[in-house]
C-alpha cells in the first residue's frame, strides 16, 4: 500500500524552484528528485511520517507528512553540517566521524575544467600535497597525503573506485561521472583497507539515479578553449654573448690544460679560434676568425644572419581541449538508473602531444524486492594518445634539447656564408643533424625532426564492472556481497624513423602490450540498533580478496621493408620479443564496531587481518586496527543555549595501518631467464628477504572542528604519523654483485597541524563573498635507521628528514684563479671509530678548511629541506546575482629544493647554452666574483653543491571561473531546468625564486630536466540540464 | 580462500635453490655469467659489459684517438674527466661489472659444495674461478696501483670477495698483493678443476687455455717472467695465428681461429647502441661513429714497417670531411675540389660506411661490421693467440733468454712477410716487443693496462689528437708519480660501505 505525496521545493535565498533535489522517504530506500519546475511527486509507503529533501550546498531537512502535498523551502548551507560522506565500507554523516577525511564534493568537481579529476584535489583540502603534473595531456599529478610516511618512491593513496580498489589511472575516469571524492587521512578512517592504507585512501564516487516516482533529468556540458605553457622557460643568452662567454671557457681551457702557458695567449688563441670549437657562425658576412675581438669582445658588426635558432618555439604549437559530456539521470519506483557519454580531445602545446578519450557509464539499481536489493555499474573508456614528447627520450626530448643548445644552432641546414636555408631536391628545407658541420652538441640527431618523423603513441582501455547484491535479513541486519573487474589493455607503438637519430639507418619498431586485470571481492554483514532512542548501535564485519594479473609483451624490431608502414611485420631483425606475467593476491578479515550515545559521544573501532603474497608465509599475515571517539561539545545543554555555536565537536583516534607495496616477488631470491646466445642461460637477479613484512603507520590524530555565528566554520587538527618497519630497496654496496635488496629498514614520523576556516564575509541579497582559507605544516623525522644510507642529494639518517639535503658546502670563488672553494666537510667518528656524521672543518686558527678538488668537498647536511614549513590555499566565492567568481590560489613557504637544470646551465659545455647568470663570473685574479670561471671539462667548478639550493617558495594561481546561471523563471520559459555559462582558467601563473623553476614538480625538491613543463588552460563552456 | 592463493611466484624466473641445485642449472647460470660480458646490464647503466670496458681501456691512453667531440660517448674518458669522478655512473659501472660477475660464480661456488663431483661439474667450477680470478684481476688494474710501481704489500687494491651473502655489509680493501695472490690461488684451483674436466661448448666458455691466458696476463703485470712465459706458451698452443685475409676481415666473428674466447653475439640479444663497434668501428651505422671518426696515433703509425698488412688497416691518405677541400687537413693534398670528392669516394668504398659518416687521415678499419653500414651486432673479442706471443716474448726478454726474439719473429713474421727476426737485446728488444704489442692490439682494449705496468707518459704530441678536444687527456705524468691513474671508488660503494676507502 503506498500513498501519492507531492510538493515544490524553493530556495530560501532568492524564491525559485530547485530543480534536482533529492527526496527520500525517511528509513526507507524510497526516494526522487524534482523536476525542471522543483516539483515531485513520490509513492510513499501507507505508514511514512516523514520526508528528507537534500540538496547540495543546501541545508538538508526533514518535513512530516500531514497531507498529501508536503512544500519546503531549502537554506543555503554554508556550513556543510550536514554532509554525508561515502566512507569505508559504508557512508557516514560528517558530524558522527572520529577521524579524519575530507569531502569535494559534485559541485567543487564539476565547476572546474580539467582533464584528470586529481587536479581538483591541488588545494582542495588540508594535509594534501600534490604535484604541478606534467603538461602531457592526459596526465595527472602526483598526490602524497600528510608527508611521506614510505620511502618508496610510490607513496601513491590507494583509490577506491565506487566501492572497490582501482588501479587504473585516475585521468580514465571521466570528471563528469564524479559525484565525490572523500580523502581519508587518518588511520581511523582507513583501518578498514589494512594493508593498503598506509599512504591514505582516496574514495571516489560516481553518480547514480533517484528510485521513486518516474523521472529523468538530462545533463550536457560544452566546453572548449586554448592550452598554453604554465611556467617560463629558462633564460639562456644570446648568440653574441655566447660567443664571448664561450671565448673565456675555451681560452681557460687551454690554460688550465697547459696548451697555452699563459691566459693572456690562451685568450687571443681562442678568440681568434673559437669558431673551430663551435663550428657555426650565425653572424652572416662576420669572418670565423673574427667574431670574438682581441678584446674579448664581440664583433661589433655581428649580427645573428641565421633563421630558426629557437628550438622551443620549433617544439610548440597551439594546444586545445574540448570536452562534451551527456548524462541521463533517472529511475522509476524500484529502479534508478544513470548513463553518461563523455568525449575529450586534447592536444597539447608541444607537437606530437594529445589525448583523445571516450568514456561511457552506466551504473543501475533495483529494489528486487523488498529484502533484495541489485545494482551494477559498468564503465569503458578509449583512450588514444601521442607522446611524441615523452619525458624519457634523451636526444629527441624537446624540453632538454631546446634547453641545452646554443642560441647559434639552426634547426634547419643554413648556408653559412649567407644565412639562407639549403634546399633539398624537392626545394624542401632540410633539418639539420650537425653533421655537415660537426655541430659539437647532438651531433646526429635533430630533437624537431625526430619529434616530427617518429610515432610515439598508445592506446589504452578500461572496462570495468562493479555488482553488489544485498540482503536485508532483518531490520537491521543486512549482507552484501560486492564484486569488482577492472581490465585495463594497453598498446604501444612506437616507431623511430631511418633518417636522424636512434631508428637510423634502417628505421625500428617497438611495440608493446599488456593487460591488467583486477578481480576484487567483499562479503559483508551489517547490523544496525538503536535502544531507548538513545544508544546506537553499529556493527560490521566481511571478508575480501584481491586478485591482480599483469601480463606484458613486448617486441622490437628494426630494418624497415616498406616505408610507412607501422607494424612488426615490415620489420627485419628482432631485437626484442618478450613476455612474462606477474600476479600479486591479497585477503583480508575485518570488522567494525560503531557506538554512539544521543547522538553525544561516539566510539567507533575496526579491526582488519590481512595476508599479502608479497610476503614469505611466515610473515605474510598483519593486524591492523583503530580506535576513535568524538564528543560532539554543541548537543550539551550547557552549549545548545549558546545560540553562536552551531557546531563544536572535539575528536581523537589511533590505528596501525599497513603498506606491502614492494613488488610482488620482493622476498624471493631468484635467478631470471638469460641466455647466452643460442643457449639457454640464467641470471642472478634478486638476493629476496624471506624476513621482509608489513610496513606499518601508526596515526595519533586529535581535532576540533567548530562551526559559528552561522557564518563560520573549520576544523584545527594535529596528527602524528609515525612510520615502522619502512619497507624500500636498499642500496648495497655494489661489491656484493647485486645492487639491492628490499628490507624493513627505518622508522619515521610525520607530524604536523591542519587548519582549514571556511566562511561567509558579505552576505547581501545580491552579493554573497566566501572565503576558505587551508593550511598544513609537516614535520618530517627518521627516528631510527640502523644502516644510514646517501640517496642522491639526500641521505637518511636519525634525526633528519628524508627531504633533508646531503650536499657538498660550498664556500666562495677563489679571487685569486676564479676556483670554486669548497668548505670541506670532515668525518666525525664515535668512540668505536666508525663515523657516523660529517662537520665543516676549521683549522687550528679556527679557520675554514677549504678545497677546490670535488673529491676532497665530502658530503654533509647543508641544513636545507626540501619540505615547505607551511602550504595550503586560499579559495575565494563570489556571486552577484547570477554570476560566480572562483579563485583558489596555492601556496608553500620555507622549502628549498636543488636546481640541476640551473646547474647544466652554468656550466661550461663547447656548444651547450648557458643561462645569463655565468656572465658574472670570475675573469681576472682579484675578481671576487659570485660565479667561479668559465672553463671547459672541469668538473670541479660546478660539482653538486649547495650553491644550487634555492627557495621552493611558491603562490600559484591556480584556477579562475566565472560563470553565470541563468534564472530559473527565463530559462523555464525554454524548456530548460539549468543553464550557465563559464569561463575558466586553469593554473594561470606561478610566482617562483627563479625564472623557468617549477617548485611543484615532485616531492623531494629536485627537477627532472626532461619533464614537460605544465600546462595552462583557458576554457569556455556551458551547461544545460531539462 | 586457501593459503595457495597468497602464494605466487614469477613466471620469467626460478628461485635460487632450482637454479644452483644440479650441475645441469648451474651450467645455465654460469651461461648467465657468459652473457654478462657482452649484454647491456641494465642494472646501474645500460652499458653492455666488456663492449663498454674495451673502450674503456683503450680512450684516455694513447693509440685508439677521437677526432672530434661527437655526440658525447666517452669524451669525458679522453679529457681524462671520467675516471677521476668518483659520482660518474661510468667508475661505478666498471666497478659493478666485476663484482657481479664475481657474486653470481660465488654463488656457484659456494653452492657446488652440496653436490657430487663430476666431469661436469669440474667444468662449471673450473670456469667459476676463473671468472672469479679474472674479475679480481682487472678490479686491482683499474683501481689499485700498478703492481710493479707501487708497493703492493701496502697499497691498497679492492675487497677480496669469495662469498655473497647475508648480510650484505661490505668489506674494505684488501691489498694488491692480498688481492694478486687470491688471483693466483683461484687460477690455481681453476686448473686442478679443469683437469679432467667437460669440454667446453663454445667460444663464449672458458676452458684451461684461457685460464692459463688470465694466468698469463697476471704474472706479466706482477712481473713473474718465467711463469708468464710459460703459462702464455701452453695457452696458445691450439690456436694457430689468423692469415692476411682474417686479420683484415673485421674483427668480428668468433669463427676466427686464433680467437681463444669470445662472445657470439645473435641478433635478438643486440646491444644497440652500446656495443664495441657503436663506439670504436668507423662504418657502425651510428652518430658517434658518423660524427667521430677514430684514427689511430700518427707517432704510431708512422713505426709500422711499409711492409706490415697491419698498416694497410689504417688510412692515413684518407680524406678529412671535417675541412674543406683545401685547408685543414686537406691543405695541400688535392688540386680541385673535383679531385677530393673522388678521393672522398674512394676512401668511402674502403671504410663501407654511408655518405654520412666523417672520415679523418689515420682512420682504421680494423673493426668492421661485417655487413657494411649497419647496426648489426658483432662478436666480441675477449682473448686471442697473438696476445699470447707477446707476453711470452715480453717475458722472454726479460730473463734475457734469447728465445724471446723467435717467439717475436714467429708472430710478426705472420704480419709483415718482410720482418726479419730482430737482433736487438735487453731493453731494446723488449721496446720493440712492447711496439709490436701496441701494432698487434690496437684498439683491443690493453693499452691503459700496458700504460700502467710499463708506467709510460701519455703525451700526445705529434699523435694528432686535437689538444682542445683532449684538454687534460692530452699530457699525463707516468703512473708511478701520477695517482690521477688510478680510477676512483664509485661514491655508491662509499656511500653505501662504512669499510670503503677513497683513492687519495
Amino acid at each position: 500500500q503506498t500513498k501519492r505525496i507531492t510538493g515544490t521545493i524553493t530556495s530560501a535565498e532568492d524564491g525559485m524552484s530547485i530543480p534536482g533535489v533529492s527526496v527520500m522517504v525517511k528509513g526507507t530506500t524510497v526516494g526522487t528528485i524534482t523536476n525542471l519546475d522543483g516539483v515531485y511527486e513520490i509513492q510513499a509507503p501507507e505508514d511514512a511520517e516523514v520526508l528528507i529533501f537534500s540538496f547540495v550546498g543546501m541545508k538538508t531537512i526533514e518535513a512530516p507528512i500531514n497531507g498529501s502535498v508536503v512544500n519546503a523551502v531549502l537554506e543555503p548551507d554554508v556550513l556543510g553540517l550536514d554532509e554525508v560522506m561515502v566512507v569505508a565500507f559504508g557512508t557516514a554523516k560528517k558530524e558522527s566521524l572520529t577521524g579524519s577525511a575530507a569531502v569535494v564534493g559534485q559541485k567543487e568537481i564539476e565547476s572546474r575544467s580539467v582533464s584528470s579529476v586529481a587536479q581538483v584535489l591541488t588545494g582542495s583540502t588540508t594535509g594534501i600535497q600534490t604535484t604541478a603534473g606534467s603538461g602531457q595531456p592526459g596526465s595527472s599529478p602526483a598526490i602524497r597525503i600528510r608527508g611521506v610516511g614510505t620511502l618508496n618512491t610510490s607513496a601513491s593513496p590507494l583509490i577506491i573506485l565506487d566501492g572497490i580498489q582501482y588501479e587504473g589511472n585516475i585521468s580514465s575516469l571521466n570528471p563528469g561521472d564524479i559525484s565525490s571524492m572523500t580523502v581519508l587521512k587518518d588511520a581511523a578512517s582507513t583501518a578498514l583497507y589494512g594493508s593498503r592504507a598506509a599512504n591514505g585512501v582516496i574514495i571516489i564516487t560516481t553518480k547514480t539515479g533517484s528510485k521513486g516516482a518516474e523521472s529523468l533529468r538530462v545533463s550536457l556540458k560544452a566546453q572548449a578553449g586554448v592550452i598554453g605553457q604554465a611556467l617560463p622557460d629558462y633564460e639562456a643568452v644570446n648568440a653574441q654573448n655566447y660567443y664571448e662567454l664561450q671565448s673565456e671557457a675555451f681560452a681557460q681551457a687551454r690554460y688550465w690544460s697547459g696548451n697555452n702557458d699563459n691566459i693572456g695567449d690562451a685568450r687571443a688563441y681562442a678568440y681568434e679560434n673559437i669558431y673551430s670549437q663551435l663550428r657555426y657562425n650565425p653572424f652572416v658576412g662576420v669572418a670565423n676568425d673574427q667574431i670574438v675581438g682581441s678584446d674579448g669582445k664581440i664583433n661589433p658588426n655581428a649580427v645573428v644572419g641565421f633563421p630558426d635558432l629557437d628550438w622551443y618555439d620549433a617544439a610548440k604549437q597551439t594546444g586545445y581541449r574540448q570536452n562534451y559530456d551527456l548524462s541521463l539521470a533517472g529511475g522509476s519506483e524500484k529502479t534508478s538508473y544513470y548513463y553518461s557519454l563523455g568525449y575529450l580531445d586534447e592536444r597539447g602545446y608541444v607537437i606530437k602531444s594529445d589525448y583523445e578519450r571516450f568514456n561511457t557509464r552506466f551504473n543501475i539499481d533495483f529494489d528486487v524486492r523488498d529484502w533484495f536489493q541489485m545494482g551494477s555499474n559498468i564503465y569503458g573508456t578509449l583512450i588514444t594518445s601521442n607522446i611524441g614528447s615523452l619525458e624519457s627520450a634523451t636526444y629527441a626530448n624537446p624540453f632538454r634539447n631546446a634547453r641545452m643548445t646554443a642560441p647559434i644552432y639552426p634547426i634547419f641546414l643554413v648556408d653559412q656564408e649567407t644565412g639562407d636555408y639549403i634546399l633539398d631536391g624537392a626545394g624542401e628545407k632540410q633539418y639539420d643533424d650537425g653533421g655537415l658541420h660537426s655541430r659539437p652538441i647532438n651531433a646526429g640527431r635533430n630533437a624537431i625532426a625526430e619529434l616530427n618523423w617518429n610515432n610515439d603513441d598508445y592506446k589504452r582501455n578500461n572496462v570495468g564492472n562493479r555488482s553488489y547484491a544485498k540482503f536485508t535479513l532483518m531490520e537491521g541486519l543486512s549482507a552484501t556481497i560486492n564484486a569488482g573487474v577492472d581490465i585495463q589493455n594497453y598498446h604501444y607503438k612506437g616507431f623511430e624513423n631511418a633518417e636522424i637519430g636512434d631508428g637510423a639507418p634502417t628505421g625500428r619498431m617497438d611495440e608493446s602490450r599488456y593487460r591488467r586485470t583486477t578481480v576484487n571481492f567483499n562479503q559483508l554483514v551489517n547490523y544496525e540498533k538503536t535502544i531507548n532512542e538513545l544508544h546506537n548501535l553499529s556493527v560490521m564485519v566481511g571478508h575480501e580478496s584481491y586478485k591482480r594479473e599483469y601480463t606484458y609483451q613486448r617486441g622490437f624490431k628494426n630494418q624497415f621493408i616498406v616505408d610507412g608502414i607501422y607494424e612488426l611485420n615490415n620489420f627485419v631483425n628482432t631485437s626484442t620479443n618478450t613476455s612474462y606475467t606477474t600476479n600479486k593476491t591479497t585477503e583480508g578479515y575485518f570488522a567494525r564496531l560503531k557506538y554512539n550515545y544521543d547522538n553525544k559521544y561516539y566510539i567507533e573501532g575496526s579491526y582488519r587481518r590481512d595476508g599479502s603474497s608479497a610476503f614469505h608465509k611466515d610473515v605474510r599475515w598483519g593486524n591492523f586496527y583503530s580506535v576513535g571517539g568524538s564528543w560532539r561539545i554543541d548537543q550539551e545543554e550547557f552549549i545548545s543555549s549558546v545560540n553562536w555555536v552551531n557546531n563544536l565537536k572535539l575528536r581523537a583516534s589511533y590505528g596501525e595501518v599497513g603498506n606491502d607495496n614492494i613488488g610482488s616477488y620482493g622476498y624471493q631470491a631468484l635467478y631470471e631467464t638469460y641466455p647466452n646466445a643460442e643457449t639457454p642461460g640464467i641470471r642472478w637477479s634478486t638476493v629476496g628477504n624471506t624476513a621482509l613484512a608489513w610496513e606499518v603507520n601508526k596515526t595519533f590524530d586529535i581535532a576540533v572542528d567548530f562551526a559559528l555565528f552561522d557564518k563560520i566554520s573549520g576544523t584545527l587538527e594535529w596528527y602524528n604519523r609515525k612510520s615502522d618497519d619502512l619497507l624500500y630497496e636498499m642500496p648495497l654496496p655494489p661489491t656484493m654483485g647485486l645492487l639491492d635488496q628490499p628490507r624493513n629498514i627505518a622508522s619515521l614520523v610525520n607530524r604536523g597541524v591542519e587548519i582549514h576556516l571556511q566562511g561567509e564575509i558579505v552576505r547581501t541579497s545580491d552579493f554573497t563573498w566566501n572565503m576558505s582559507l587551508m593550511g598544513s605544516t609537516i614535520d618530517n623525522e627518521i627516528t631510527s635507521i640502523p644502516d644510514p644510507f646517501v640517496n642522491g642529494t639526500k641521505r637518511w639518517s636519525e634525526g633528519h628528514s628524508i627531504y633533508d639535503f646531503w650536499l657538498r658546502k660550498f664556500y666562495d670563488v677563489n679571487p685569486e684563479n676564479g676556483a670554486t672553494r669548497f668548505h670541506v666537510w670532515e668525518d666525525v667518528t664515535n668512540e668505536a671509530g666508525e663515523v657516523i656524521g660529517a662537520e665543516l672543518g676549521y683549522d687550528d686558527n679556527g679557520e675554514p678548511v677549504l678545497t677546490e678538488d670535488m673529491n676532497d668537498a665530502g658530503y654533509g647536511y647543508v641544513g636545507a629541506s626540501a619540505f615547505p614549513t607551511l602550504q595550503g590555499s586560499i579559495g575565494n566565492n563570489f556571486t552577484f546575482k547570477g554570476f560566480t567568481l572562483t579563485t583558489l590560489l596555492t601556496y608553500s613557504l620555507g622549502g628549498e629544493m636543488y636546481d640541476g637544470i640551473y646547474r647544466g646551465m652554468l656550466e661550461s659545455t663547447v656548444g651547450e647554452s648557458y643561462h645569463p647568470d655565468v656572465m658574472n663570473s670570475w675573469m681576472e685574479p682579484g675578481d671576487v666574483a659570485a660565479f667561479p670561471r668559465l672553463q671547459y671539462a672541469n668538473s670541479d667548478l660546478y660539482a653538486a653543491s649547495d650553491f644550487f639550493l634555492i627557495s621552493s617558495d611558491y603562490l600559484n594561481i591556480r584556477n579562475i571561473t566565472l560563470s553565470y546561471d541563468f534564472s530559473n523563471q527565463l530559462i523555464k520559459n525554454w524548456g530548460l531546468g539549468q543553464l550557465s555559462v563559464f569561463v575558466t582558467g586553469e593554473n594561470l601563473y606561478m610566482f617562483t625564486a627563479r625564472k623557468g623553476l617549477n617548485p611543484t614538480f615532485n616531492f623531494s625538491g629536485t627537477q627532472d630536466g626532461m619533464a614537460y613543463n605544465p600546462s595552462r588552460s583557458f576554457i569556455l563552456g556551458f551547461n544545460v540540464q531539462f | 580462500c586457501s593459503e595457495d592463493f597468497l602464494q605466487t611466484v614469477p613466471t620469467d624466473s626460478v628461485s635460487t635453490e632450482i637454479a644452483l641445485g644440479t650441475t645441469d642449472n648451474m651450467m645455465l647460470a654460469l651461461n648467465g655469467v657468459h652473457r654478462a660480458m657482452y649484454a647491456q646490464n641494465g642494472r646501474i647503466s645500460n652499458y653492455a659489459g666488456e663492449q663498454f670496458m674495451i673502450p674503456t681501456a683503450e680512450y684516455g691512453a694513447s693509440d685508439a684517438l677521437h677526432s672530434t667531440t661527437g655526440n658525447g660517448w666517452h669524451r669525458a674518458r679522453l679529457q681524462w674527466n671520467m675516471h677521476t669522478n668518483a659520482t660518474r655512473t661510468d667508475v661505478s659501472f666498471v666497478w659493478y661489472h666485476y663484482y657481479n660477475v664475481i657474486g653470481s660464480v660465488n654463488n656457484i661456488i659456494n653452492a657446488a659444495e652440496e653436490l657430487q663431483p663430476s666431469d661436469e661439474l669440474d667444468n662449471v667450477l673450473g670456469q667459476a674461478y676463473t671468472y672469479r680470478a679474472w674479475a679480481h684481476f682487472n678490479l686491482v688494474r683499474y683501481f689499485g696501483k700498478a703492481y710493479m710501481i707501487g708497493n703492493p704489500s701496502s697499497d691498497l687494491g679492492v675487497p677480496i670477495m669469495l662469498a655473497t651473502e647475508p648480510p650484505y655489509e661490505g668489506l674494505e680493501r684488501n691489498t694488491v698483493q692480498q688481492v694478486y695472490d687470491q688471483i693466483i690461488t683461484d687460477l690455481t684451483t681453476a686448473f686442478s678443476h679443469f683437469e679432467g674436466a667437460t669440454s667446453r661448448n663454445d667460444l663464449s666458455h672458458l676452458n684451461i687455455d684461457v685460464a692459463r691466458g688470465i694466468a698469463a696476463r697476471v704474472y706479466l703485470t706482477i712481473g713473474d717472467w718465467p711463469n708468464a712465459a710459460s703459462y702464455a706458451n701452453a695457452a696458445r698452443q691450439d690456436y694457430p695465428l689468423m692469415s692476411e685475409s682474417e686479420y683484415k676481415s673485421g674483427f668480428n666473428s668468433i669463427s676466427n681461429p686464433e680467437w681463444m674466447w669470445g662472445s657470439k653475439m645473435i641478433q635478438d640479444q643486440t646491444s644497440y647502441y652500446y656495443s664495441y663497434f657503436y663506439y670504436c668501428s668507423n662504418n657502425f651505422n651510428g652518430s658517434q661513429n658518423r660524427s667521430n671518426p677514430k684514427f689511430m696515433n700518427h707517432n704510431l703509425y708512422n713505426q709500422m714497417s711499409e711492409t706490415d698488412y697491419r698498416r694497410d688497416l689504417i688510412l692515413a691518405d684518407c680524406p678529412s670531411t671535417f675541412d674543406d677541400w683545401d685547408s685543414g687537413e686537406n691543405a695541400g693534398r688535392y688540386a680541385s675540389e673535383e679531385e677530393y670528392d673522388e678521393a672522398v669516394a674512394e676512401y668511402r668504398d674502403i671504410v663501407d660506411n654511408s655518405s654520412r659518416h666523417n672520415m679523418v687521415p689515420y682512420l682504421h678499419i680494423k673493426l668492421q661490421q661485417a655487413d657494411g653500414p649497419t647496426i648489426s651486432p658483432m662478436d666480441v673479442l675477449h682473448m686471442r693467440a697473438a696476445e699470447m706471443y707477446l707476453i711470452e716474448a715480453e717475458a722472454l726478454a726479460h730473463d734475457n733468454s734469447s728465445a724471446a726474439a723467435d717467439v717475436l719473429f714467429e708472430l710478426v713474421s705472420a704480419r709483415d712477410a718482410d720482418y726479419e727476426k730482430s737482433t736487438n737485446t735487453g731493453q731494446a728488444l723488449i721496446d720493440e716487443i712492447l711496439l709490436q704489442r701496441r701494432f698487434e692490439l690496437f684498439l683491443e682494449g690493453h693499452r691503459w693496462f700496458d700504460m700502467l705496468r710499463n708506467d709510460e707518459e701519455l703525451d700526445l704530441t705529434g699523435s694528432g689528437a686535437n689538444p682542445d678536444l683532449y684538454l687534460d687527456g692530452y699530457k699525463q705524468d707516468r703512473p708511478s708519480v701520477n695517482d690521477d691513474w688510478m680510477f676512483r671508488i664509485p661514491q655508491r660503494e662509499l656511500d653505501a660501505n662504512p669499510n670503503m676507502a677513497q683513492n687519495d
